[in-house]
Parts: C-alpha cells; sequence; structure tokens
C-alpha cells in the first residue's frame, strides 16, 4: 500500500488531534461520566470508547452524552481510549472538532482539540487517552 | 383500464366542442403569498448582499467591528442573520438533522438590521436622515426527516467511517506501551521511598513523556489514512452529501420595521409588519406537493385584495390565506392538482373578501398526448353574476408539459 508523505497530507490542515491525560478520581462508587461532542455544527462522526484494550462502546455516531464509564473504584489505575473520526459534511466550514468532558472524579475534566481539513469531504481522526488516578 | 379508457374517450369527445371555452387560468400564483427569505430586510430594503451571515460569535463580533469601523463610526446601514442556536456549546451533528426534536433550535434564525438615510435619491442629506429598525425571525415548527435518499446516503458513510476508524486503531502497537506506562505508574503511586513531592515531579515527568509518545504513534497511525480505500470512500459521499427531505412540514415567519422620524429612540411607530405561516408536504427532490400559506401584512407596499389602488396601503392590514395541492397517481400519466386562495384587507369596508379556486387534472394518453380538465372561479368582477363557473375539456399534442408545484 503507497502512503502519502505525512507533510504533504496534512500541509494545509491545522490543529491538535491526539491528547493524553489523567483524572483524579476516589475509591468509591461515584459513576464517572464522559460526555463527547463532535463538531463543528453538521460534521459527521463515529467513535469507539475503550477501557483497558476492552470496547464499552463501538461506532457511536453523533454526540456521546451522559455515558457512564465505571466507578471510582472500576475504573481505578485504568486507561480509557476514545478513537473518533469526524468527517467534514458541513459546506459551511472545514473545521472538525472534539470537545470531552469527565465528570464524577475529584473535579469536573474538560479539553478541547479542532483541526481544519483540507478538502470538502476530508476526515480527521481523534485520539484521546486518560488515565485513572487517585493520585494527586 | 377499460373504465379510464371510456372516460378517456368521453372526455376527448368533449374536447372538440368545448376547446373554444379553455379560459381557465391555472397559471399556480401561490407565490405572491410566500415569505421572503428575509422578511425584515425586505421591508427595510437592505439588498441581500449586504447582509451579514457569521456563523458564531466571534465572527459576530468581528463583522460589528467592521460596520462600525472598530467601534468609532456608525455605519448607514447594517443588517444580520445569525442562527444563535447553532453558536452554543452544544454541537448538532450531522445526525441531529434527522431528528424533528431539534427542528425548531436548528432552523431558528434571527434578523435584524438599520438604516439611517434620507428617502430615495437623497440617502445623503442629513436633515433628510431618519432612522429605521428591522428585526425578524424564523423557525420550523414540524420539519420532515430526511427522504430515504439521504439515509442511504447517511448509512453509507457511517459505514465508511466505521471502517476508517478500524483503520485507525490498528495496528494497535500502543496497548504493550501503555501496559508498560500503567505499572510504571502504579509503581510509583505504591512507593514508599519517594516523597509526595518527589512523587509529583516524577509524575509529570512521565505525563509529558506519555505526551509525547501519544503524539508520536497518533502521526504514524494517521499516516496512511489519507489514502486508504474507507477515507476516499467517505470523502466522495461527504463531498457530495444530499440533503433532501420527505413529509409534512410547517414553518413561522415574521418581520417588523419600526420607524423613527425625529432620530429620537423615545419616539418610534411600527411601520411595516408581517407574519406567515406556511405548512405542507414536501416530496423530497420531487418538490412541495401541497402547500398552504396564511399571511398577514401591516402596511403591505401592495395590497393583494386591491390591485387597482382603491385603498391606502397605509395603515392598512391585510390577511391572506392560499393552498395548493398536487396528486399524481399511475406512474405520474394522471395528475389532479388545485389552488385556492382567499384575500382580504382587514377593517375596511370598501373591498370585500374575495377568493380563487382552480382545479385541474391531465391524463396522458400517450407520450406528449394528454387530456386535460380544468375548472376555476377566479377573484373578479364575474363572481358577484354567480356566473363565473369556467368549465373547460382539453386535447393537448405536442412537446407536452410537466407540472411539478416547486
Amino acid at each position: 500500500m503507497s502512503t502519502t508523505p505525512l507533510k504533504k497530507v496534512f500541509a494545509d490542515t491545522t490543529g491538535k488531534t491526539n491528547h493524553y491525560d489523567e483524572y483524579k478520581i476516589d475509591r468509591n462508587d461515584n459513576p464517572i461520566v464522559m460526555n463527547l461532542f463532535p463538531g463543528t455544527t453538521g460534521q459527521s462522526a463515529v467513535s469507539d470508547v475503550i477501557i483497558d484494550s476492552s470496547k464499552k462502546g463501538s461506532n457511536i455516531q453523533g454526540a456521546i452524552s451522559n455515558f457512564t464509564l465505571g466507578t471510582g473504584n472500576t475504573l481505578l489505575n485504568r486507561y480509557l481510549e476514545v478513537y473518533t473520526i469526524i468527517t467534514d459534511v458541513s459546506t459551511v466550514t472545514n473545521l472538525t472538532s472534539l470537545d470531552f468532558s469527565l465528570t464524577g472524579g475529584s473535579m469536573p475534566y474538560r479539553y478541547k482539540m479542532e483541526r481544519t481539513v483540507q478538502e470538502q469531504g476530508d476526515s480527521a481522526a481523534y485520539k484521546i487517552t486518560i488515565f485513572f488516578t487517585d493520585f494527586s | 383500464m377499460k373504465r379510464i379508457s371510456f372516460i378517456v374517450a368521453i372526455l376527448a369527445m368533449l374536447c372538440l366542442d368545448l376547446r373554444a371555452q379553455l379560459n381557465v387560468d391555472t397559471t399556480i400564483t401561490l407565490d405572491v403569498l410566500k415569505s421572503p427569505v428575509s422578511p425584515a430586510f425586505n421591508m427595510l430594503g437592505i439588498s441581500t448582499s449586504a447582509i451579514e451571515r457569521p456563523s458564531d460569535l466571534n465572527s459576530f463580533r468581528l463583522s460589528v467591528q467592521n460596520a462600525t469601523n472598530n467601534l468609532t463610526a456608525i455605519p448607514n446601514s447594517y443588517a444580520f442573520e445569525v442562527a444563535p442556536f447553532l453558536w452554543g456549546a452544544k454541537k448538532y451533528t450531522l445526525k441531529d438533522f434527522d431528528s424533528g426534536r431539534y427542528a425548531l433550535l436548528q432552523s431558528f434564525t434571527i434578523s435584524a438590521g438599520f438604516t439611517h438615510m434620507g428617502p430615495e435619491g437623497q440617502e445623503d442629506v442629513d436633515s433628510l436622515k431618519t432612522t429605521k429598525v428591522a428585526f425578524g425571525l424564523k423557525f420550523s415548527i414540524i420539519r420532515p426527516k430526511w427522504s430515504a435518499t439521504t439515509r442511504k446516503a447517511y448509512g453509507a458513510l457511517i459505514k465508511a467511517q466505521e471502517d476508517l476508524l478500524q483503520a485507525y486503531q490498528v495496528p494497535n502497537m500502543y496497548s504493550d506501551s501503555l501496559q508498560y506506562f500503567k505499572d510504571l505508574r502504579v509503581a510509583l503511586a505504591r512507593d514508599t521511598t519517594l516523597t509526595r513531592e518527589e512523587k509529583r515531579v516524577r509524575r509529570d515527568e512521565l505525563i509529558l513523556e506519555l505526551q509525547r509518545m501519544e503524539g508520536l504513534v497518533d502521526s504514524i497511525r494517521q499516516e496512511g489514512l489519507p489514502s486508504s480505500e474507507p477515507y476516499q470512500r467517505a470523502k466522495a459521499i461527504a463531498a457530495a452529501f444530499p440533503t433532501e427531505r420527505k413529509g409534512v412540514f410547517l414553518d413561522f415567519t415574521t418581520g417588523m420595521v419600526a420607524d423613527f422620524p425625529d432620530n429620537r429612540f423615545d419616539n418610534s411607530l411600527i411601520n411595516k409588519a408581517g407574519a406567515w405561516l406556511t405548512g405542507g408536504y414536501e416530496n423530497g427532490n420531487r418538490g412541495i406537493t401541497s402547500m398552504f400559506i396564511a399571511r398577514y401584512l401591516y402596511h403591505p407596499e401592495v395590497i393583494f385584495a386591491d390591485p387597482d389602488g382603491k385603498v391606502s396601503a397605509a395603515h392598512a392590514s391585510t390577511f391572506d390565506v392560499g393552498a395548493r395541492f398536487l396528486l399524481s397517481t399511475l406512474n405520474d400519466k394522471f395528475t389532479l392538482s388545485g389552488e385556492a386562495l382567499y384575500r382580504s384587507v382587514i377593517g375596511n369596508s370598501v373591498l370585500d373578501p374575495s377568493w380563487r379556486l382552480v382545479l385541474s387534472t391531465e391524463y396522458e394518453v400517450a407520450k406528449n398526448r394528454k387530456v386535460t380538465f380544468s375548472f376555476g372561479r377566479n377573484f373578479d368582477g364575474a363572481i358577484s353574476k354567480g356566473q363565473n363557473l369556467i368549465a373547460a375539456v382539453n386535447f393537448t399534442a405536442g412537446f407536452g408539459g410537466e407540472r411539478k408545484v416547486r
């Protein structure tokens, strides 16, 4: 399979599409809830949600609202990986974005990324990795 | 079928005698009642090309800054049209546009504008300048869902995205590394030889290393995606995504213009106002097959019920209603269409309300050969005589014509 050099492919694209961080949770039965809004308005998105290599949600279309990942006890020292493909369908803009948030831990967590794709119909692949810890 | 052939034969015979009477105006004229795209600006006289349409709060701020020369001058005219509910933090993905649940918010449009100029031909004469402000609203109360064609395209797009998502995750070279870092991370938390501060420093270093690794692995993963088959498939569908709707719809539009004759904000009067309620059935790419419009206008440019200008348009209120439908059966060979219009001037005794009704049918006997039948009642003086019933049967042979309500 031939591959196109990265520099050429993303010559006119901008923005970060991957993120790694830790999220402080407590050892209790509080639910840890995720929200994910792929944008911008009118774009099409599909996501996979994985916890320690086990799929928790597969091929989820559009936004993910109030998705319970587990509790403080079950998620401690585990990894959350969220893969999202956003395709530019909107004729208004070539901008794609990802608005990710977590609640249920010590404090709410939010992270936003965006990328402008080169041409109408192009896709952007986003990846978020979160490590749940009780160490602060 | 025999019955239809018999009816067709009778109609064909009748047409010989009645051909001369074919004078029903079957032209569909409901367009006169249609709500303008931007009612506030139409009434204000601002051309549609001069309207700013910012897509978010930031571009709106820039637009205002540009128009006012960085907030140092008041422009002669400024107009904008925004969809405020598409600006919010909550995004609507493509899927959400198939749902009737968000129809009102997604279609909600606010338009506003003002002009500060003199009458036509004397726009720049300072002493004659007056201020006019316009405001308009538009939204769908009922919006049809996507047609089968759009749903099919969406399904194909999602399938391509799912395949792309799978390609993005494979090979999962990252898992072993994650496990390694996870073990390190857990061991660090349990380490009793380090102080809390030392642990924090070590933790932050690990996070930085993982962020670097994440970036590197992701760039390798992304490298092959644009040239992959699912990426190109998704691109081809998304670039030509058809947004077509089918079903019942109901839209509301309103607009008003306020006049400030002496340029004082405590002295204003409503100059013009209008409200439109439009409903019907949208049939995908075959257009609208039935439609009704109710329109209220205050101080209209032209009174629809008074083409001769017997009543002054100043401070007049008019109410007009129109409806039309189109029904096609037998593989579009038989078409039945109708149109009704009602027009009135509210609170006026000079003009009585009047109405018009036209019904027409069409049957395609052979290619480009049609039998048509029309029946109508007009607005004009003939109504009062009670002899305005017109009926005609006609046989048309030629290039034929397709009547679709658009």
